[in-house]
């Protein structure tokens, strides 16, 4: 099942906006998977298939990650960015 | 001959399985069959073997075959009218059986009966059938019948003909049930009636009551009406009808004709039944050579219009019936009724459009039924009360409404039918929708109420199964169904049927039952390698809304802390594999019970405030607010402001907003939320300053603040929301306002 970590400072507030938007998505188009929220310190020894972020902690967050599973969301309350954001991710995973 | 006598009853009623059993039967099952140990079949045997030994009947016992009878026909024939017949009635009577014998007798006598035939019939003694009078007595008076007793002349019924035709079909109802009818009329169907061996008993009594008439030919009269009114009578009905006209037609034959009112003679004389009454006396005054006088012809009229509608289950055929048949008062009154119902279970029903047109379809006789007095018997009353006892209340109470507007009474037995509606459509929305895959043909005899009730427990109970016909009893031996594709029949009836597996069970499927069934599936699946890595879903039998759950501690408890309240009824029913619910149906998570944003957000924790000159202060101040309601520790707002020193003003969620804290060890005592509202500002170094809201969340976990971050996300969703909480001046308005855009 298609795995997605939602990522900030804290793991608590933006991040949970940000899972409550992401599970909207996937609910949408009738995709199963699963959205937690975790803080940056914690997502280190974790895998996922998609890690989903902000600008400001991306560069640290790649820095654990392999770049190619993270998506950067610029504000979370955009439900028409996280949407093709998020699609657009899964669509690559599909493929490959 | 005084050697049978001996014959236990047991032993005669095994003789009588073995004389009807074309194969031989299994010792097991006819261990099963009397619900005794097979040692205790094997001494019965022994019993049995002896007894035949006069007739040069041998009874063969073949190890993993099963014991049979070894002889010629026409000796098997002798040993059934001596051997069964004549220990038809040598066993002891119980008192309700001697009631009703009583009552046949008097029912089809002409002439007075006089107490010794009555002790003879019944062996019992002068003084029990006296008793046994004043049982009768009784019974007869709630059918306006008179008992006449006279010395030296002998006892005999006195009363309208009408109720004496009520009698009798009462009788027949009490205690032949449908089932045994069925089986009565089936052999009719295949013609083995003359040299039927009826069950001993009651049924050869109903054969007494309708005398030597040619029931195949009243059957032939009643294939024809069914015809005519255009739809098929359920088995129950067809079985009714008959009864009804062979009693009917046996009284005209001796005489007596019934009376009705010529005000209700006219009321019947307008119904569209009428006609195809009037054509259904012609043919029996043509068959029979009697004449049918129009009180008969309305009171056949009556019997039409309380035969129950027989009903298949498919959409096409709901919607062809939705469209013709039903006028909108009685959708109307169905509605209510079923409003009534559902506030009583506290469970939605008026959506489930099988219901509504169910229940319209069965209440269209049922008002005739009430309406002329024609009380038609539920066999599955009894049942249904104890195992539905909550929705028979229920349809008690929304038959209330039937009972208004007729101003007749409705009945245990028509209530138990509005119940067995409103609790298949109870099963049907706790049914999973899962994929079926055993063929199934369900065969059953009742009405529509059973049937459906069945399937949808079937289906509940069994997602590898799909039922893809229903059919009556009449039908299938008709041989009008293709049975190629079912793997398994599932019938209500007792059917003789070689071609494809049966399973008889109860209407209410049983326990037993159940096990049955499954065992068959599993059988199957092995048999033909069935995909068995595939889980089967389970189903969750219960779920909770906890609102609704905690609305009713609220009625009777005051709640110290409603949310921590929540959280401990979550845990505690999940680990009772309990499902928590929403409004909606949906299962819930754990965090999607937490409080909501203004359970946490009240106006003790919003300050409106514009004397707020950097970022700095303005977290000194939201965190102040929570320090205030001991909600946080002093390290809380410390660690609050490190956060974005260390990380930057990523606290800025949206225009004008954002949103502080710090994890929940930091100093969280309580979940808690604040608002600070600076109408003038604040600079946090973000493209999106000045921020005029700032909130502080206090988390006590990682997830439990879930739902007020739905809420906060919806708030921010609304592009207005800054200026909008900023216009106002207290902070009961900004909640007002703020409950108003969630």
């Amino acid at each position: 099942m298609l795995k997605i970590y939602a990522v900030c400072g804290h793991g608590l507030g933006s991040s949970m906006m940000l899972k409550i938007n992401i599970r909207k998505v996937l609910k949408e188009k009738s995709i199963e998977g699963e959205v937690d929220t975790v803080s940056l310190g914690e997502s280190s020894g974790l895998d996922a298939d998609i890690f989903v972020t902000f600008p400001d902690i991306v560069d640290e967050l790649a820095n654990r990650h392999d770049r190619e599973k993270i998506v950067v969301i610029d504000d979370f309350s955009d439900l028409e960015e996280v949407r093709e954001k998020i699609l657009g991710a899964v669509d690559k995973l599909n493929l490959n | 001959m005084t050697s049978y006598q001996s014959l236990k009853p047991r032993v005669a009623q095994i003789l009588k399985t073995l004389l009807q059993s074309k194969q031989a039967v299994p010792i097991k099952k006819l261990a099963e069959k009397f619900d005794v140990s097979s040692r205790t079949i094997r001494y019965d045997l022994d019993d049995l073997e002896d007894s035949l030994a006069n007739y040069d009947v041998t009874l063969v016992r073949k190890p993993h075959v099963g014991i049979f009878l070894d002889s010629t026909e026409e000796k098997l024939k002798e040993v059934a009218t001596e051997l069964v017949d004549l220990h038809s009635y040598q066993r002891v009577l119980s008192p309700q059986e001697r009631k009703y014998l009583i009552l046949l007798k008097l029912l089809r006598s002409d002439e007075p009966i006089i107490i010794k035939q009555l002790e003879a019939m019944l062996e019992v003694s002068n003084s029990t059938v006296i008793k046994d009078l004043n049982k009768v007595e009784a019974w007869l008076e709630e059918y306006d019948l008179e008992l006449i007793r006279k010395t030296n002349y002998g006892i005999e019924l006195a009363g309208d003909e009408m109720n004496i035709r009520h009698a009798m079909t009462a009788v027949l109802e009490e205690t032949a049930d449908e089932e045994e009818l069925i089986s009565f009329l089936s052999q009719i169907q295949k013609k083995t009636l003359e040299d039927k061996r009826l069950e001993t008993g009651f049924l050869t009594e109903l054969d007494k009551l309708v005398g030597d008439l040619n029931l195949a030919k009243i059957e032939d009269i009643v294939a024809w009406a069914e015809k005519e009114l255009g739809f098929q009578l359920a088995d129950g009905a067809y079985a009714g009808l008959l009864v009804h006209l062979g009693l009917a037609i046996s009284r005209l034959l001796a005489g007596k004709d019934i009376e009705l009112s010529e005000e209700r003679r006219a009321l019947l004389q307008e119904s569209p039944e009428y006609d195809v009454a009037q054509e259904v006396g012609e043919m029996i005054e043509e068959v029979f050579e009697v004449e049918v006088p129009i009180s008969e012809i309305a009171f056949i009229t009556l019997h039409l219009m309380g035969a129950k509608l027989r009903q298949h289950w498919d959409q096409a055929e709901y919607d062809d019936l939705a469209d013709t048949d039903l006028p909108p008062e009685l959708i109307m009154m169905t509605k209510e009724m079923v409003e009534v119902a559902e506030d009583y279970l506290d469970i939605r029903l008026s959506d489930d459009e099988q219901l509504m047109l169910g229940l319209a379809l069965h209440l269209k006789p049922t008002i005739n039924r009430l309406k002329y007095d024609l009380p038609l018997k539920n066999p599955l009353v009894v049942d249904v009360k104890e195992k539905y006892g909550e929705v028979f209340a229920a349809a008690k109470r929304a038959a209330k409404i039937l009972q208004s507007e007729l101003q007749k009474p409705v009945g245990q037995d028509e209530i138990g039918f509005l119940a067995m509606h409103l609790g298949a459509a109870i099963e049907r929305r706790n049914s999973n929708q899962d994929f079926p895959r055993l063929r199934v043909a369900l065969v059953c005899s009742s009405g529509i109420g059973t049937t459906n009730l069945l399937a949808t427990k079937l289906k509940k109970e069994f997602s590898d199964i799909e039922i893809v016909e229903i059919l009556s009893a009449f039908e299938l031996r008709q041989g009008e169904v293709d049975l190629d594709e079912i793997d398994l029949l599932i019938t209500t009836v007792g059917l003789e049927v070689d071609f494809c597996s049966v399973l008889e069970v109860n209407p209410l499927l049983s326990d037993s039952d159940k096990k049955r069934i499954q065992e068959f599936i599993e059988q199957k699946k092995s048999d033909y390698s069935f995909d068995s890595g595939k889980k089967q879903t389970t189903v969750a039998k219960h779920s909770i809304n906890l609102e609704t759950l905690l609305k009713i501690i609220e009625r009777k408890a005051d709640v110290k802390d409603k949310i921590a309240l929540k959280k401990d009824l979550y845990d505690f029913l999940t680990e009772r594999e309990i499902d928590i619910i929403d409004k909606g149906g949906n299962q819930q998570e754990a965090e999607e019970v937490g409080p909501e944003l203004l359970e946490l957000l009240t106006a003790d924790t919003i300050k409106i405030n514009s004397e707020v000159s950097n970022w700095q202060q303005a977290v000194e101040e939201t965190g102040g607010i929570l320090l205030n309601q001991d909600s946080i520790t002093d390290n809380y707002i410390k660690e609050s402001l490190e956060s974005i020193n260390n990380q930057g003003p990523y606290v800025v969620i949206a225009p004008g907003v954002s949103l502080l804290h710090a994890k929940p060890e930091a100093g969280v005592l309580k979940q808690d939320m604040a608002l600070l509202v600076v109408p003038s500002g604040v600079e946090f170094g973000h493209k999106n300053d000045p921020v005029k809201l700032i909130f502080m969340l206090a988390p006590i976990d990682k997830s439990s603040h879930y739902n007020a971050m739905v809420d906060l996300l919806k708030l921010i969703d609304n592009r207005q929301l800054v200026d909008k909480i900023t216009s106002f001046d207290n902070p009961e308005s900004i909640i007002a306002k703020l409950k108003d855009m969630i």
